[in-house]
Formats: structure tokens, sequence, C-alpha cells
């Protein structure tokens, strides 16, 4: 819910005024309350005095009469000692009217006064008598009005014993009620008060006003049957001159009488309404005065917000010149210095707009916020980029001059712009007032202006830009295809704009053809190995920074599916800004996979034929040791031995020399076993193309640089059959002559060429490897001992590799020997069983030199 | 018969001891650095028994007894070694070698192997003597006395013989006693003996 201040203000004062209101109204309340309570006990004492009175007398009257039948008195009823008792009566209370005995008829005996009319009264038919008899107790009877003396009397009876407890008369009593019923003392009733009492049947049986007549005592009928029956208590009623009083009523003892009080309620109650009417109009003024003051407050405030509004609204209107007036209440006033500065703001900013609009080289049109869109409005260029002048734009609809050229991108585009999507560097086409369409980049925004809404739109024309890139792209689309069509991949790196392209072939290398080219520069190095990235950063660091010139190297790409693709990679910067920094960097990546793997495997088997070679080589030692070891073993066993002959007569030094035989034959077992052991290795023969083997052999050799000078060249033919031997031992014996015909060669001035060839031998039973160098030659001291362990003719060998492959080739059952080359260089020759022959047969292949 | 034992050897300490040794139980030795050497000394041959290492410079042991065997010679060779191929001892006892011995050797094997060499090798030329006798007298047969003995020799009758030539039997009984004469011999089966002789050594020749 709004309110005005206005409202919010009379509401501050209403609720504190409705609670002062309701605090005045409870004080009158319980004034009136206290005032009601008041004059109901200012009625009740006089009521209360007046029923004490007359139950007094009554009381007295009953003991007079108790004492007169006394029983000893009356058994002398007669009127004989009616004066000296009635005469003791009159001293002791000379108030009653009358006193008389009667006998039980009812006959006056003795009367305390003569009777009026001088004969004794008989009262047998009054009532109370007849009471009297039926009852013979003492009573009280009713009033009763004596005409004569105007005067109301009552007659209280009390019956006289005899000795025989016999009735035997009665004594009656008259009292005059009015006689002791004067003004009440001591009693400040008010004015038009009345008191008096009725008997049980509502008459009013005596007044302090003297009845009109007979009739007017029971004028008060329904006041009185109101007051017989409540008997005690209070009430306010009309009374019978018609005036409203309150009446208070209270029993008087002794008899069924009820006294009452009443005074007029308006001389009762008229201190109190005067007091509640001076609160009640001073409450009201005091509201009043309150009201009137938020009026005023709220005035003050709501005058220069009403005001501001004014401004604001002429403000919105256009009025660059309005400004707000800076008053009333310092917060007010405050708003409005802010609400200045605002507008001073606006107005540069919309000036500073239009300058920029003006000047903008970009095409800028507003237009209203629809689909069918109104020109609002233009800057110059918009109407330079359309070819129509401003007058024709403005408040045309685009759509009519078909600007947008009404392409399906085009209302997208609006459509977008139109929800408060904003649409940048969108390429569109425009249609110019000739008809013509260029390419602009459309950029676009919903804007607010004047409270609606309205799109901006810039147009930039890139018919130039575009016209660029196309040549750009034609060019390096050659480029690229001519890098891809040597099976590489391409990818190029945009340094600013972090993004990179990567070619179609990369794309499939990493087994993510359908990916989009386009990707960022994270996405790009994310596909290389993390084990290879810290290396890439490093060289990639030296590159953007115009250290290096060129990146070269191989690194491991991980695919789609985890699987490593292994690449060598070369790239470039092409581009750097004036400071050198590189913008553009353009590289190219080749599988190099098939080669790593191929790699690895070679790796695997040239472990396996170093552990072999290495086996070889101990074994080999071994045996050599072993021989060279036993010939001095051997010479000294048999020289102990033959001393040990010629001491047949000195026992004891023939003991000792037969020791020492014993102690060299042991010497001798020792080294047998040591041999034994290195020898203990098997050979595991196999059916072994040779052709294929020696490719094997040659490939290893590539791997090795001191090998790269050389030509390796297989003369052996596809068809020659299987040889049955352990390939690793082959290949290692292949490696080792073709070692050393490297090593031959080395110093060689000409083209080096090791041919490997393989044939049948002349009875077909076995197959010659034959390996031959252009050397130079077998030095003449080596050659004699060629096959023998530790004789080299390398500065740095170990004489082993011939002894090796000696060995082999004799496990096998073959031989191994040497020959010098027709033309220069040596041929070394081995002969291996071929596959369908089990064991090593008799040969006659050549014999070896050794 | 004093019979030399011919140590062949690269390494001068062993030849020295090995002779030093045979010769302190009497047999003689002479001592060879190489196989050659011992082939082209012509008084070796007088050498009865071979002591040759297998592994030689120049040429091995193995060879040696390759080109001895072409020679016809029948000497028994004692091989001794430091590398013990196992192939390569086969292949030498195959040929006719005595005895494979790895070094070092406990010396009365050697000397074992010696004379049970030597004693082989007397025995062979008794037989060898034996042979060359036989021939001798096989070759005074004329060519009718040759197909007469040949008829005894492989068991037959004088009947059989005489059918087989075309001649009479008194005939055959005239060229046999003539036979028996010539080869030395007493009876028919001695005769057939001694031609069993010759024919199981000319086996054992090639």
């Amino acid at each position: 819910m709004t309110f005005t201040i206005r409202t919010h203000l009379l509401l501050l004062i209403l609720a504190p005024s409705a609670l002062m209101l309701a605090a005045i109204g409870y004080d009158i309340y319980s004034d009136l309350e206290q005032s009601a309570a008041s004059a109901k006990t200012s009625l009740r004492v006089p009521a209360h005095v007046i029923a004490a009175n007359t139950g007094a007398r009554i009381a007295d009257a009953r003991q007079i009469l108790a004492l007169l039948a006394e029983p000893l008195l009356a058994k002398r009823v007669d009127a004989k000692l009616c004066d000296d008792v009635f005469n003791e009566l009159r001293t002791l209370s000379p108030n009653y009217t009358n006193i008389i005995y009667t006998d039980l008829d009812g006959r006056t005996i003795c009367s305390m006064r003569p009777q009026a009319d001088g004969m004794p009264a008989d009262v047998g038919q009054t009532p109370w008598f007849q009471q009297l008899q039926k009852e013979k107790r003492f009573i009280v009877g009713q009033p009763h009005y004596l005409p004569p003396s105007g005067k109301w009397l009552l007659t209280l009876s009390a019956p006289i014993w005899n000795e025989q407890w016999e009735m035997a008369g009665a004594i009656h009593l008259s009292l005059d009620l009015a006689a002791d019923s004067r003004k009440i003392p001591g009693l400040d009733l008010p004015a038009e008060s009345r008191y008096g009492f009725f008997d049980r049947s509502g008459t009013m049986i005596w007044s302090d006003r003297p009845a009109e007549s007979e009739g007017d005592r029971r004028a008060d009928t329904a006041i009185a049957r109101r007051l017989v029956d409540m008997r005690s208590g209070e009430f306010e009623g009309l009374g019978g001159d018609g005036v409203t009083r309150l009446f208070s009523a209270m029993p008087i003892p002794e008899t069924e009488w009820i006294a009452f009080v009443s005074a007029p309620t308006s001389a009762l109650f008229a201190n109190a309404k005067r007091s509640a009417l001076i609160h009640a109009s001073f409450a009201l003024l005091l509201i009043g005065a309150l009201i009137l003051l938020a009026m005023v407050l709220a005035r003050r405030i709501t005058r220069p917000i009403a005001e501001l509004e004014k401004t604001a609204r002429a403000v919105h209107r256009g009025g660059n010149e309005v400004r707000a007036t800076v008053a009333g209440p310092r917060e007010v006033a405050a708003v409005a210095e802010a609400f200045n500065c605002m507008i001073d703001a606006q107005v540069n900013s919309r000036e500073h707009f239009s300058a920029l609009l003006e000047q903008s080289p970009d095409a800028i049109a507003i237009t209203t916020c629809e689909l069918d869109n109104t020109i609002v409005n233009v800057n110059p260029a918009y109407c330079l980029l359309s070819g129509y002048t401003r007058e024709e734009l403005l408040d045309h609809r685009a759509a009519n001059l078909d600007l947008w050229e009404n392409s399906a991108q085009g209302l997208a585009a609006k459509a977008l712009l139109i929800r408060g999507a904003p649409v940048n560097d969108l390429l569109s086409m425009f249609r110019r007032r000739d008809g013509s369409l260029i390419p602009t980049s459309l950029s676009g925004r919903r804007i607010t202006i004047n409270g609606a809404p309205h799109l901006q739109v810039v147009r930039r024309d890139i018919s130039e830009r575009m016209l660029n890139e196309l040549r750009l792209r034609e060019s390096e689309e050659r480029w690229r295809f001519a890098v891809e069509g040597h099976g590489d991949a391409l990818w190029d790196w945009n340094v600013a704009t972090r993004t990179a392209y990567r070619s179609v072939r990369f794309l499939i290398l990493l087994g993510i053809p359908d990916s989009p080219s386009l990707c960022t520069v994270e996405e790009l190095t994310a596909s290389i190995h993390p084990a290879d990235i810290l290396l890439i950063a490093e060289q990639n660091k030296d590159l953007l920074r115009g250290i290096t010139s060129e990146a070269t190297g191989e690194c491991r790409l991980q695919g789609q599916d985890g699987e490593i693709i292994w690449v060598a990679y070369r790239c470039c910067v092409m581009r750097r800004d004036a400071e050198g920094n590189a913008e553009r960097v353009i590289g190219t990546i080749r599988d190099i996979s098939r080669r790593k793997r191929r790699q690895q495997e070679m790796d695997v088997q040239m472990g396996k034929l170093s552990h072999q070679a290495r086996l070889l080589a101990l074994g080999e030692m071994a045996s050599a040791t072993a021989h060279e070891i036993n010939q001095p073993l051997t010479a000294i066993a048999t020289y102990a031995s033959a001393c040990a002959r010629q001491l047949d007569d000195r026992p004891r030094s023939q003991d000792i020399v037969r020791r020492i035989e014993a102690q060299a034959l042991r010497a001798g077992q020792i080294v047998w076993r040591m041999r034994d052991f290195a020898k203990r290795r098997r050979t595991r023969s196999q059916p072994v193309k040779l052709e294929a083997l020696v490719t094997d052999v040659f490939e290893w050799l590539s791997w090795d640089r001191r090998a790269n000078e050389i030509t390796l060249e297989s003369t052996i033919s596809a068809d020659l059959p299987a040889a049955s031997v352990d390939r690793i031992q082959i290949e290692q014996v292949l490696l080792n002559l073709i070692w050393n015909g490297i090593q031959a060669m080395s110093d060689m001035p000409f083209k080096k060429i090791i041919e490997v060839g393989a044939t049948l031998n002349a009875a077909k039973n076995g197959i010659i490897v034959t390996v031959a160098d252009r050397g130079c030659g077998l030095p003449s001291h080596v050659a004699l001992d060629l096959f023998t362990p530790f004789v080299t003719s390398k500065p740095d060998g170990l004489g082993l590799g011939l002894s090796i492959s000696r060995t082999i080739i004799s496990q096998h059952g073959g031989m191994l020997w040497s020959a010098p080359r027709e033309g220069g260089g040596s041929v070394f020759s081995f002969s291996l069983p071929l596959n369908d022959i089990q064991a090593p047969a008799e040969t006659d292949q050549p014999q070896p030199i050794a | 018969m004093t019979s030399q034992v011919a140590v062949i050897d690269d390494d001068d300490a062993i030849r020295d001891a090995i002779s030093m040794m045979l010769e302190s139980v009497g047999i003689p030795t002479r001592c060879f650095a190489s196989a050659l050497n011992f082939l082209e000394d012509a008084s070796a041959r007088a050498c009865h028994c071979l002591i040759m290492d297998i592994r030689m410079p120049g040429l091995s042991g193995v060879e040696a007894q390759r080109r001895l065997n072409e020679t016809g010679s029948r000497v028994p060779i004692i091989f001794i070694t430091g590398h013990g191929e196992v192939e390569m001892a086969v292949e030498v006892m195959k040929r006719g070698a005595v005895e494979f011995l790895q070094k070092p050797f406990k010396d009365q094997l050697l000397i074992d192997a010696v004379q049970s060499a030597l004693a082989r090798w007397r025995d062979a030329l008794a037989e060898s003597i034996l042979q060359h006798e036989f021939r001798r007298r096989l070759a005074t047969l004329t060519a009718r006395e040759r197909d007469v003995f040949d008829g005894v020799a492989r068991g037959l009758r004088g009947k059989q013989i005489a059918a087989d030539l075309g001649i009479a039997v008194k005939t055959v009984e005239e060229y046999r006693a003539r036979v028996f004469e010539k080869m030395q011999v007493k009876t028919g089966s001695e005769l057939a003996a001694m031609a069993a002789a010759q024919a199981k050594d000319k086996s054992f020749a090639q």
C-alpha cells in the first residue's frame, strides 16, 4: 500500500489520539461509575437509618407488650388494675398512642387513653385480633388509617396467659408511625428527595410528604411493587412525579415493610456529568490541533518533492535547461541538488553521444523496438553507407527501405535484438539505395530512450576486409595444401586471440575428425603428452621471444582414446609485432609412431642381443682363460710328476712333489668347472630365413650413427631355404663380422660397401654365408691368431668378437673362416646347417684357418 | 724295440715337462713346437706315438691328424687339450686317436695311454710285417696257382675247384701242393685263415 506523506503524518497523529481518547473515555466512565456508587451509598444510608429507627421502635413496643402480658400481671386482668399499669406505662413510654386490654372476645377491659366516644371499643372484628386469636402469639398487625386523626396506626398484640397457661385475654399497643418520622437528622439528602416505607402489598404506609389522599398513596404502584420485591438494594426508575430517580430500599426488621429513599438522578450525577464534558472537549481540542500541525508539516515536505517531480518530468520531455529548486527540508534539498548533478551529467553524455554519432565512421541507426522497425535517428555515416539522405530515412520503416536484405539471418538477428540479446560482429548484407548489397559487420543492442525500448544498430562496411581475407585465405589454402600434400598435419596459432587452427589431418591424427578446426590454445596444448609439455613450453618460450627462429623435435601427442602418437614437429613464427613478440606461429607435425614403434622393437631386440653378447663374451673369456691357465697348470703338474718319478729313493721329497702335482690338478679342475659354468648355454635352433635375418641386422645398424656412411648390400635370394639356427646368436655373428668390416673400412676414402651373401654349399646340405668388405685386409700379425681370444687389431677391442663368433658357429656344427678378397679387403664366411638337417653332419666345407 | 714318442705342443713348458716326465719312466721323446715342424721332419716318421695339442697356431692338431691319415700313417695319436670341445673329441677319436686328455692330466693317465699306444703300434707293426710276407709269397704264385689259392681260401674241395677251372682233379692236387709249398702252409685251413686275415687288413686299411 502506498500512502502519501500526509496520510503517513495523519496516521502518526491519529494513533496516539485514539489512545488518548480511550484513556479519557475510561476516565469519564469511571467517574460516572464512582458517582453512581456514591449516590447509591448516599441513599442507602438514610434508608438504613429509617429502617433501623422504625425497627427499634417496634422492638421497644414488643418489649413493653411482653412486660405487660406477664402472667402475674395478666392474671389480674381487671379494670381496676388498669390505671396502675397504665400509669407506670405512661411514664415509661409516652409515645404510644394507646394501650388496651381486651378479653377473649375483644371487648376492651381497660384502655390507656379514653376512647373518643366514651364507649369501650370492641376490637373483636379487627383483622389483627382475629389473627391473634388464631395464632395465640405476639403479632404485628397491619397498619391502618385512622381517619379522624389522620394517622396511620400500627397495632401490636400479645396474648395474656392465666395460671393454667390458658389464654385469658390480650393486650394491644398502637403506635403512631408518623410520630417519630420527622425529617431524618444528620442526612444531607439532595433536593427533591423523598423517603418513606411501604407495606408488603406495596401500599405506601408513610412518606415524608403527606399524601393528598388515600388514592395518592397508591400512585407509585409500579415503583412500590419493585421496591417491595427487591426488599433491599438500589435501582433507577421513573418516579410518580415524572422525574427519573434513584431508589434505595431496605427492609424494616420485625415487619414486612420496606423503607425507601429516592432522589432525582439529575441531582445526583450533575457533578460527574459536568466533569466528563470538560474532559471530552479538552481531548477533542487537542486532537484537532495535532491534525492541523500534521497537515502543515506534510505540506512543507511534499511541496518541494512535487516541485522536483515536475522538474524531472520537464527534463524527461527534453528540457535541458530546467533545474530543480533546492528548497525544503535538508534531505529533500540534497536530493534536488543530486538530481541537478544527474541532469548535468545526462546532458553531457547526451552531447557526447550525439558528437560520437555524428563523427563515427560506422553507420549507426536507432530504430523502434519491433520487427517492422521505424528509424528514429541515423548518423551521417549511415546516410553515406545507405545512399539515402537523413530526411529520407527518418520515420521510415527500415523494412520498407529493404535495408536488412530481409534474409533469414538478418531477421533472426533482429529478433534477437528485440528480445534484448546483444548481437556482436555478425556478418550481414546491407542493401544500399542503388540496390547493391555490401557485406557489413552488424552489432547492436537494445537501448532505452525516453523510457521506450529502441534498437541501436551499428554497421561497419567490411567489404574491403573480406576481400583481403579472401585473398589471404586463398594463399593460405595453397600453402596448406602444399604442406598437407606431404602427409604433414598443420596447426596455426594466433597468439593474440589465443586461438588455434588445426588441419583436418591433425584432427584425424588425434582421432577427433569431426571436431572443429578452430580451438583455443589450451585445447591445442592439451593434446601434448604431459611428459613432453615442459620441453615444448621451454622451446616455445624461446620461439615467442625470438631467441630461436624455429623449433623442431619429437614429442608425444595424446589421441582421443589415450593412445600415444609420436610426432616430429617443426614450427616457426610467421609474424611478429613491432617489439618482436610473436603474433602468429605455424607448425607442422608428422606422424612417426610407426617408426618409433619399430625403433622400440629394435631396441628390445638389441637389448636381447647385447645380453646374449655379454653372455657369449663371458663364456668366451672363461673358455679362453681356462686354456691360458690350463697351459701352465699342465706344465706344473707334469714337471712335478717327472720330478716325483726321479725321487723314488727319497720318498719324503717325492710325496711333497706329488702334492704339488695334486694341487695343480685341482686348480685345473676349478678352471674346468668355471668354464663349464660359462658354457652352460643352449642354442635354440629354429628355421630362420636368412634374408629376413640380414634385413633386420641392417636395420639395427641403420640406427647406429657410426654405420651411417656405410652402404650395406644383401645379395641373398628370397628363395634360399631356411637355416636351422639360433636366430639371436647368428645375428650376433653377423653383427660382429659387419662391425669388423665397417671398422676395417673406417679410414678408406672410397665408397664403403659391405656385401652380405648366402648360398647353398656344393653338397646342398648347408648354407655358406659371406661378409665381404673392402677394408684394409687382415694384418699379418693378426691373420694367424684371428680367432684366438684376446687377439685384436683394434686399439680398443677386446679380441673376443671373432672368438665368440667361431664358438657360436661351431656350436651350430659349422665353420668360420676368412680369406682375402680379390681386389682388396677380406671375406669372412661361415657355414650353417639347413633346416631339415638335424645333427651336425660330416663336412666337406673348407677347413678353418686355425 | 725302442719306440720314440713325439710331443707336439706350442707351449714350451708343456713340451718340456711331458718329455721330462716320460723319459723319467724310460720312454724316449722328441719335441716339436708345431704340427708343421713334425710333418716336415722326415726323421720324425720314426716316432711310434704322438702326443699332440688340439689347438695350435698354424696347423691345428685335428688338421695334422687328417694329413697323417691321408699319407696312410697309422701312428697312434694322444690328443691333449686345454679346451676340451666334446664335438672335437668325438671327431678325432673317430679318426683313430687313441686317447683324448684334458689339461692338466694325471701323469699316469698319459703314461698308460702312451704305453698302450706303443703296444698297439708294435702289434700293428708285427701285423704289417706278416702282411708284407704274405704278399711277397702270394706274388710268387703263377696265375693258375693263384686261381687254385683263391678256391682253397674260399674253402672249396678239390673237385669243385677242378670243375670251376675246367681242369683235372689231379692237376688241382698238384697245383695245391705247390701253393702250400710256396705259401709255407701245411693245410688248406691254415691257408684260408691267412687269406681271411689279409682280407680283414685290407678293409681296415681302407
